[in-house]
């Protein structure tokens, strides 16, 4: 019995003294913040990808011209 | 054989350079083909770096008239010519809006805002892609935007910002990690 709890004691202090020495990276990450991980990193990237489509407003390149000046550069 | 389609503009063929030349021979309104050409992904460019849709279309006018001004300057491709311009003014605008938050705290006046981010929040709604890149510092935000907004090759990266393909690896590598902090700090 007392070899048992023994034994049982040293699997824990090994664990624990394993689970101290691999890096925070290492360490196993709980279900719901990988997912909240995946839900975030899969929003950022729609949006990412939305803004790799947007377009410069309309008219911008009117404004320009017109804010440009009309002597010629020659 | 008719077809409803609109003709096209812009003679993609036209070279830059040729475009270039006909403006400095006295055609000013062939310069509308270089804004044309580049103003989205130069638009998307300080959209990214500034969060605004305003203050990214004042630096693309500044850049695009600078760049009409000094025209007779360009050497070699005008589009990294121009790209260079609207990058330095995105920059410029934020170091200039840091500075004057700091100048307030430094003459205790209050300002209004806590910080330049509040202050933007404060006029336009944004959203969560650019409250997340204006949590990095602007080198970071540069590189991530660059890679994964534009994406630009590292060695195209490099050509453009003057520097080497390492430092832009770890600018790109530093920013998802700053990214996924911030994710952490949000959920915690």
């Amino acid at each position: 019995m007392r070899d048992d709890v023994r034994s049982a004691r040293s699997v824990e202090q090994a664990r624990h003294t394993a689970e101290g020495e691999r890096p925070a990276s290492d360490r196993e990450v709980p279900i719901d913040g990988m997912q909240r991980d995946v839900a975030f990193w899969r929003s950022f990237e729609e949006q990412l990808s939305a803004r790799r489509r947007t377009r410069a407003p309309a008219g911008l390149e009117a404004r320009i011209m017109a804010a440009i000046p009309m002597e010629p550069l020659g | 054989v008719s077809t409803s389609e609109p003709e096209l503009l812009v003679d993609q063929d036209d070279t830059d350079q040729r475009i270039i030349q006909r403006v400095l021979a006295g055609d000013r309104d062939e310069f509308t083909v270089l804004i044309t050409r580049y103003s989205d992904p130069l638009y998307r460019h300080a959209l990214c770096m500034t969060g605004s849709p305003d203050v990214a279309e004042d630096i693309l006018q500044l850049s695009f008239i600078k760049a009409y001004q000094h025209l007779a300057e360009v050497r070699g491709r005008f589009d990294a010519w121009v790209f260079r311009i609207v990058a330095n003014g995105c920059k410029d605008w934020l170091k200039n809006i840091r500075r004057s938050h700091l100048s307030y705290d430094e003459d205790d006046q209050p300002s209004g805002y806590a910080t330049p981010d509040e202050e933007l929040d404060r006029t336009e709604l944004r959203s969560d892609l650019d409250v997340a890149l204006s949590s990095l510092p602007a080198s970071l935000r540069e590189a991530f935007v660059m890679k994964h907004v534009e994406g630009r090759s590292y060695e195209e990266m490099a050509d453009l910002l003057g520097t080497t393909v390492g430092a832009l690896k770890m600018r790109v590598h530093r920013a998802r990690e700053a990214l996924q902090a911030l994710l952490e700090e949000k959920y915690a």
